[in-house]
């Protein structure tokens, strides 16, 4: 029978559309993540390199070493401290960015927008410049008498959290801008017509319905800053660890490829729970 | 209460612009360690960078880098994009959170993961070692701009043509393909952004001959202030932002305007 | 005595106008549509009545006190929204109690009230649900009974069917008259639909580009609509201009095309002298030869509208109507080609208020 149809055979050319990417994906992803996990496994002797033998005891080391897991609890900690500061900050802005229109809306929008479009590394050097003890933030308080002596804000955590924060903020803001959007206007109005004024109608009917965004939002935050490496390496130098510094550290200085392993993937799979977690509750408020 | 809150976000914005307003401000001023805000204006710090041969060398290996990636990434992305949006498939939700995953990967594991592997066959501090890595990052950028550009279009464009007789291929190149055009190139701008500013994978794969710029950038500020990586960096940011504003407005999520 | 008064109510939005100078009196439990197409100023009057928009200028009283300048939450007028806007992460239950609670109702009065609103409109099984498990007539009804439980004094609806199916659509207007009736309370019903608004109105109130054309009962708009928009936004009306031949004792119309039209003296006498005589299609009949007063056309064009047939009839003077004629028993189906004559009886024709006395009013 000859085909009329116009499209080539269904069955075969959205698989051959998709080859070269799921190639690209086994080549460099599959591959080398399973690599990575088998090398997790694998033993470690200082000179003789990696001995290919089955073992758990990096991931032991890491879980109860106190030093490897202070360095876990901190980077939690960390991820904690930046989500609750990008919240704190994230919502009100998203809150004007979801009311302006026109262009206002367009200005809120470009400044919101610039620092997501710059290297991550060039806005930690900016911090840099900011916070060092002759920065411009100590440099203008001691030129007022405000502090008798520079504060201390580079090579800390208070440091890290400022900078990461302000590197991370721009998601807050989307996300949580997209899920204010997304709420019908006539849900105010209707709410303003049973008689609920500001307060009621913003914990009752906004809060509740912005609660997708914001949770997107703050797990966004949270992987970002699990992840982030450029930032703590520059605005902490060697005082802070964080899991990926230690990995880095592992991989390259070290060469204890085994014990980054199993560091990174231990991140990798907290990182990839708290992305299941998320998917689980966005669907689970889409379907009861 | 409103003017508080207008005050507060006056604050936040503060906050966010701050390190891009203290690198461009630093670009300019004349003193040699970068201080803000800057004394007396000078173009000194461009000419610097201009005439540093390790930083010129790093502008043209990233802008090969980027180059040679980008031309990849958006044809793979494009077909990818395609095949998701446009047929039936089994599973496909699962192919696309697949084929998006690796932003979802911290750049640190992959980079950990790309190193024992290119290890193994030899493709660490290799120039197709880098291109296949930044290919794999910035393919997923590709994909959800192409899938947002042809997701607006109206299939039935397309029925339209073959119901005038157009054969597939010639459906393919004269409807479809000009209008995701579009999506296309936003893709292959962001695309190109992405894998010009990535630092972490670079770092961990490039061999002392492939320093990028972000690389070497990432070095000097470690080690030294010098106001000419502000003004490599100024440069960056204003090219960024001419060519990745009219991307991000048009396809991410501007409702409203 | 009115219990909604409205009085030289105006919106302008810069410098188009969407709503100019309505006055309107509505008595209390009545039940009155806003009828008119889309962009004429309905859903706008309905909206500042609500509190949502602020007049330009005019008034607005509701029983005794004026309500112009009340802001929407204090207003106690409850409104059912076209997307019936029921708050998606609420159950049933919720949604209800959100406007009890917002105005400090005790919780066993809540209770009580929740209960009864949710047993009148017949929901008292589905209290537990979310809006999104619920059908189009469900949500419907939740959203009337979350107003209702508020006891407001004044109840609005803004094109609340035009989301069902048209089987519950016809459904869901005799609930919402009975729900309406059994409480009490006054109701102004916004609508798009001529149907609608003569199945469920005690008035209803015709608005033409913001402006009311018209206000009186289905059967008075329907018989005596007073300008061509109203004649032919309702139903649908043959068109005559012309003027009223003087001197003439039983009242004669002569049209501009030479056709002469007789008709009662006493609308002759209320006419102005250059008029349009509008009449419907139903009351137009065939008729044999002798009939003193046909009139002689050609069928043009025969169309089948279900129980009715549609006549397109050229009369010999070059004018055209539509006549509609029942299919009965008996009657044969005429066909295109045929040569008929037609009457009416002279009281049906209704002299219209001419377009241009309208257009020149405006200015």
């Amino acid at each position: 029978m000859q085909s009329w149809s116009a499209k080539p055979p269904r069955s075969l050319a959205p698989w051959a559309l998709l080859a070269p990417n799921l190639l690209l994906l086994l080549l460099c992803l599959a591959g080398p993540l399973l690599l990575l996990g088998r090398i997790s496994l694998m033993g470690y002797e200082a000179g003789h390199g990696m001995i290919p033998i089955w073992q758990l005891s990096n991931y032991s080391k890491f879980f109860f070493d106190p030093f490897y897991r202070a360095i876990l609890g901190g980077t939690f900690l960390l991820g904690a401290e930046v989500t609750a500061l990008c919240l704190l900050l994230g919502f009100p802005l998203a809150f004007a960015l979801s009311r302006a229109r026109g262009l206002q809306r367009a200005i809120l929008y470009f400044c919101i927008l610039m620092p997501l479009l710059t290297s991550t590394v060039v806005r930690t050097f900016g911090w840099m410049i900011l916070l060092g003890n002759n920065g411009f933030i100590n440099h203008t308080l001691l030129r007022f008498h405000l502090i008798a002596s520079p504060l201390h804000l580079m090579y800390n955590v208070t440091g890290v959290i400022i900078a990461l924060g302000e590197v991370l903020l721009p998601f807050m803001v989307l996300s949580i801008d997209t899920s204010l959007l997304n709420i019908n206007p006539s849900y105010y109005e209707a709410a303003r017509n049973l008689g609920a004024r500001g307060p009621r109608i913003f914990f009752r009917i906004t809060l509740p319905l912005a609660l997708p965004g914001i949770v997107s939002g703050c797990v966004l935050v949270f992987t970002g800053t699990l992840s982030a490496f450029v930032t703590p390496t520059l605005i902490a130098g060697a005082r802070i660890k964080v899991m990926s510094t230690i990995i880095y550290q592992q991989a390259m200085a070290l060469l204890d490829w085994p014990f980054g392993s199993a560091i990174a993937f231990t991140l990798l799979l907290a990182i990839l729970i708290l992305f299941a977690a998320t998917l689980r509750f966005s669907e689970r408020r889409r379907t009861s | 209460m409103r003017i508080l809150l207008r005050f507060l976000n006056g604050a936040i914005l503060l906050y966010l612009a701050a390190p891009i307003l203290v690198v461009v401000a630093t670009a300019f001023g004349s003193s040699a360690y970068p201080i803000f805000p800057p004394q007396n204006f000078t173009l000194q710090w461009f000419h610097q960078f201009w005439g540093n041969p390790e930083l010129r060398d790093a502008l043209r290996i990233s802008a090969l880098l980027s180059s040679v990636s980008t031309i990849l990434a958006t044809s793979i992305g494009t077909l990818s994009a395609l095949a998701l949006v446009r047929y039936r498939l089994p599973g496909k939700t699962a192919i696309s959170a697949l084929l998006l995953s690796p932003i979802l990967f911290p750049a640190i594991v992959l980079a950990l993961a790309l190193l024992v592997a290119f290890q193994r066959v030899g493709l660490t501090q290799t120039f197709t070692g880098l291109v296949a890595a930044h290919t794999l990052l910035i393919t997923p950028f590709v994909i959800r701009l192409v899938m947002a550009s042809l997701a607006e279009f109206d299939p039935s464009l397309e029925e339209a043509a073959q119901n005038l007789g157009a054969t597939w291929s010639r459906t393919f190149f004269r409807i479809t393909l000009p209008l995701a055009l579009p999506g296309i190139l936003a893709g292959a701008v962001f695309a190109f952004i992405m894998s010009f500013d990535e630092l972490v994978v670079t770092l961990l794969l490039a061999g002392p001959e492939l320093q990028t710029l972000p690389i070497r950038i990432f070095n000097y500020v470690q080690y030294s202030s010098d106001p000419s990586i502000s003004a490599i960096s100024t440069c960056l940011i204003v090219v960024w932002l001419a060519i990745g504003i009219p991307v991000y407005t048009r396809f991410l999520s501007v409702k409203h305007l | 005595m009115a219990y909604l008064t409205l009085r030289k109510l105006n919106k302008r939005y810069g410098a188009t106008v969407a709503v100019e100078d309505i006055d309107l009196d509505v008595a209390a439990g009545e039940f009155v549509a806003l009828l008119g197409p889309s962009g004429c100023g309905k859903t706008t009057t309905l909206r500042m009545i609500a509190g949502f928009v602020p007049p330009t200028s005019g008034e607005i009283r509701i029983g005794d006190a004026d309500v112009t300048h009340l802001p929407a939450h204090r207003r106690n007028v409850g409104l059912v929204f076209q997307n019936y806007a029921l708050f998606p992460h609420m159950t049933v239950r919720a949604n209800i109690e959100f406007g009890l609670k917002a105005h400090h109702v005790d919780s066993a009065q809540t209770r009580e009230r929740v209960r009864s609103v949710l047993a009148l409109v017949g929901l008292s099984s589905q209290e537990d649900r979310y809006p999104r498990e619920l059908s189009g007539g469900q949500q419907q009804r939740v959203a009337l009974a979350r107003v209702l439980a508020l006891k407001p004094d004044l109840l609005l609806f803004d094109e609340p069917l035009s989301n069902l199916d048209a089987k519950l659509r016809v459904q869901m207007r005799q609930e919402i008259r009975r729900l309406q009736r059994e409480v009490g309370v006054t109701a102004l019903f916004v609508t798009h639909d001529q149907e609608e608004a003569m199945t469920m109105a005690d008035r209803i109130v015709v608005l033409d580009r913001g402006r009311i054309a018209q206000i009186g009962s289905p059967a008075e708009i329907y018989d005596r609509p007073r300008t061509r928009f109203v004649a032919n936004f309702i139903g649908i009306s043959n068109f005559f201009e012309g003027a009223l031949f003087p001197g003439s004792p039983f009242g004669l119309f002569r049209c501009s095309s030479g056709l002469e039209i007789a008709i009662p003296p006493e609308i002759a006498a209320a006419a102005s002298t250059a008029a349009t005589l509008a009449i419907r299609p139903e009351k137009i009949e065939f008729v044999s030869a002798e009939t003193p007063g046909s009139l002689p056309g050609a069928i043009r064009q025969a169309t089948q509208l279900g129980s009715t047939m549609e006549y397109l009839i050229d009369l010999a003077g070059g004018d055209r109507v539509i006549v509609h004629e029942q299919k009965r028993p008996r009657v044969p189906v005429r066909a295109a080609g045929e040569h008929v004559r037609i009457a009416w009886h002279p009281a049906d024709c209704v002299f219209l208020q001419s377009e241009k006395e309208r257009s020149d009013d405006r200015v």
